[in-house]
């Protein structure tokens, strides 16, 4: 239902143009729910906006294009986008404290949106009521105020508010984040349970590999605006090809094992109002050899369901291997 | 015991004025917390937001001046209020390291304030202090960091020019609340284990305030979990996490994502979620317990030793723990 195909979007800054993602290429089958994994300045979040043609100002698709059930999304006019946006697809920002109008009860909330897409109050009430009971908040908070709810409530109206009009795409942003660990882990269950209901895609964005273990059938780990690998969830983390996917998951820690040591991966991400020739990830990757430098590599298919970008995916086993050791990540961290 | 963090049943109490002329209900955001720590060791603190533990490290660095109790370190006692002898002698490393270092100095005189501020050294010997401590939060060579600014650095870089600035006036205590949480997964360890070091390698003790347990035991001694103003568990940090004794230790615990799409994820008790607030007299935890029983609304537990250094507190503890 939606696919990225080749996107490359530039940011116009002060400082010349910046081009923050690069040639990606994804799908989300109806019912499906993919993780987009990275750190900070990987592109994630602007891949989000662009799947539901909400880039901002400075932003601009420049190549490929974003499908939503086989239409260009860049070829509709704003009038159809916006009916769309609501309708078709939501969207759960990371703060949903920001996202709520602070000074309207949730009841206004819900109207004025369903107001704007031509439903009427008294359907918009009765939606509210059962999509509240839907995510286990009280309908008695349709008359209380952003304030009055604690965030992992707020969260939760908020994804009640995005499914107002049965969405087949529902596209989440670290709506986790900044959430304590037990309200995280309601909010993580509740869109476990939401996703594949009635078919809804789950496009999930995060830092954090645990809850993007937790939740989603299918991973693509984003470094520097490009998919360095992807495929499904459990093979992507018990068998990564992709020399930072080892990285992240030695730098992540795991509850269960306290007695193994995290690594740090040396150095920094390119700034992509330069980017490197070649790998970007070369500049920090323990394997690096000469030809990274000089070539990129391209996403490559090596089985049905996983493409890597490495020049070395053949010898990933032996990797994979050699990853294991704390030693070769922290040379110079 | 010079050089040790002692605190002593350490309160702060707020109250929220609801009406104009006071009256409003107080809140015990640190009700009674004790510990000490041994020079060279960490102690972890971890709790959910409301848990008092950034009222708790903002007592212990004096931001705050508690409602009663004592809190000494070094031997030196805070008193009334905080003197430039107990300023000095503990430091802070804050969560946000773009937030914390002011963007228009440079490095170097960003790690020199604290030394101006108490007026030591003279030009040369600040200078010179400066280069030693961003070498020793391993922004090496030091003078080559001092003339550069915020913006020219990354995250985890910024963070460790503020850990500098923390460690230049070679403080006795070392609060870091969140020191890991704002920065990229794969800088969070080389931040972990610098601080880590630089504790072992001195005399100077820390406390780690975090909210995520799945990082304190790489960096942590020992680990005290908070709720509601109290520590219900306190011990050496490994048994905690693989024997934790109170149900609130194990549900934060189970809350945890693992990295593993193979396993999963624990069941959390439903009460966990839905509990209300608690019945005075009893157990501040028990509205929201898998475990509790009606003696629970009636006695309210003090941590008591269940294994050597391992404090609980909770009248089922021996029964949970079989």
């Amino acid at each position: 239902m939606l696919a990225l195909d080749d996107v490359s979007i530039v940011y116009t800054t002060r400082s010349g143009p910046v081009q923050a993602v690069s040639g990606v290429t994804l799908s989300l089958p109806p019912g499906g729910s993919l993780g987009l994994v990275g750190e900070s300045g990987c592109g994630k979040s602007t891949l989000a906006l662009a799947a539901l043609a909400l880039l901002p100002a400075e932003a601009r698709l420049a190549g490929g294009a974003v499908r939503l059930d086989g239409q260009d999304l860049a070829a509709l006019p704003e009038a159809e986008l916006r009916k769309l946006r609501w309708t078709r697809m939501a969207y759960v920002p990371q703060s949903a404290q920001n996202a709520l109008v602070p000074v309207h009860s949730l009841r206004r909330q819900f109207r004025d949106t369903a107001a704007a897409h031509g439903m009427r109050s008294a359907e918009a009430d009765e939606r509210a009521a059962a999509l509240l009971r839907r995510v286990e908040l009280d309908a008695a908070v349709l008359d209380r105020f952003p304030h009055e709810l604690s965030g992992g409530m707020r969260q939760r109206a908020m994804i009640a508010l995005a499914l107002l009009f049965g969405p087949s795409l529902l596209v989440a942003d670290e709506p986790t984040t900044g959430l304590d660990v037990i309200v995280q882990r309601q909010v993580i269950d509740l869109l476990r349970d939401l996703r594949g209901e009635d078919g809804l895609a789950l496009l999930f964005i995060s830092h954090d590999i645990g809850v993007v273990a937790e939740l989603c059938s299918h991973v693509a780990v984003l470094y520097a605006g490009k998919v360095m690998e992807s495929g499904p969830t459990a093979t992507v983390f018990s068998e990564p090809d992709h020399p930072y996917t080892m990285g992240l998951q030695r730098a992540f820690p795991d509850i269960r094992h306290p007695e193994r040591s995290i690594v740090s991966i040396a150095g920094h991400p390119p700034r992509l109002s330069s980017p490197p020739k070649g790998c970007p990830f070369a500049p920090r990757c323990p394997f690096v050899q000469p030809v990274c430098r000089d070539t990129t590599p391209p996403l490559v298919a090596v089985s049905d369901a996983r493409a890597v970008a490495c020049h070395f995916v053949d010898e990933a086993a032996a990797l994979r291997e050699r990853a294991r050791d704390p030693a070769l990540w922290d040379e110079a961290a | 015991m010079s050089g040790a963090v002692l605190v002593t049943d350490a309160r702060k109490t707020f109250v929220a004025s609801r009406r104009l002329f006071g009256g409003g209900t107080p809140v015990h955001a640190v009700d009674g917390v004790s510990f000490s720590i041994a020079p060279g060791r960490v102690l972890g603190i971890a709790g959910e937001s409301g848990s008092g533990k950034s009222t708790l490290a903002n007592l212990l660095v004096g931001l705050e001046l508690p409602s009663g109790g004592e809190i000494a370190i070094g031997g030196r006692p805070l008193g009334r209020k905080p003197n430039a002898d107990f300023r000095r002698s503990v430091q802070m490393v804050f969560q946000d390291p773009f937030g914390s270092i002011n963007p228009r100095f440079t490095v170097g005189r960003t790690v020199e304030e604290p030394l101006l501020i108490h007026g030591l050294g003279s030009e040369a010997e600040r200078h010179a202090r400066a280069i030693a401590a961003l070498e020793e939060a391993e922004l090496r060579p030091g003078a080559a960091f001092m003339e550069r600014f915020p913006h020219e650095l990354s995250g985890g870089q910024r963070q460790r020019v503020a850990i500098a600035r923390a460690i230049v006036l070679r403080p006795r205590l070392l609060v870091a609340d969140e020191p890991v949480s704002m920065l990229d997964v794969s800088v969070r360890a080389g931040i972990l284990r610098l601080l880590n070091r630089l504790v072992h390698e001195s005399e100077m003790a820390m406390v780690f305030i975090t909210h995520d347990l799945s990082i304190v035991a790489s960096v942590c001694d020992e680990l005290a979990v908070m709720y509601r103003g109290r520590f219900v568990e306190h011990g050496p940090v490994r048994a905690v996490l693989q024997k934790p004794r109170h149900p609130y230790t194990r549900a934060l615990i189970a809350a945890v994502p693992v990295p593993d799409p193979t396993v999963p994820p624990t069941p959390l008790p439903a009460k966990l979620m839905s509990g209300g607030a608690p019945v005075a007299g009893g157990c501040r935890f028990a509205p929201r317990c898998g475990s509790a029983i009606a003696a629970c609304e009636t006695v309210d537990p003090v941590l008591e030793e269940a294994q050597p250094g391992h404090r609980v507190a909770c009248i089922r503890h021996r029964e949970i723990a079989q």
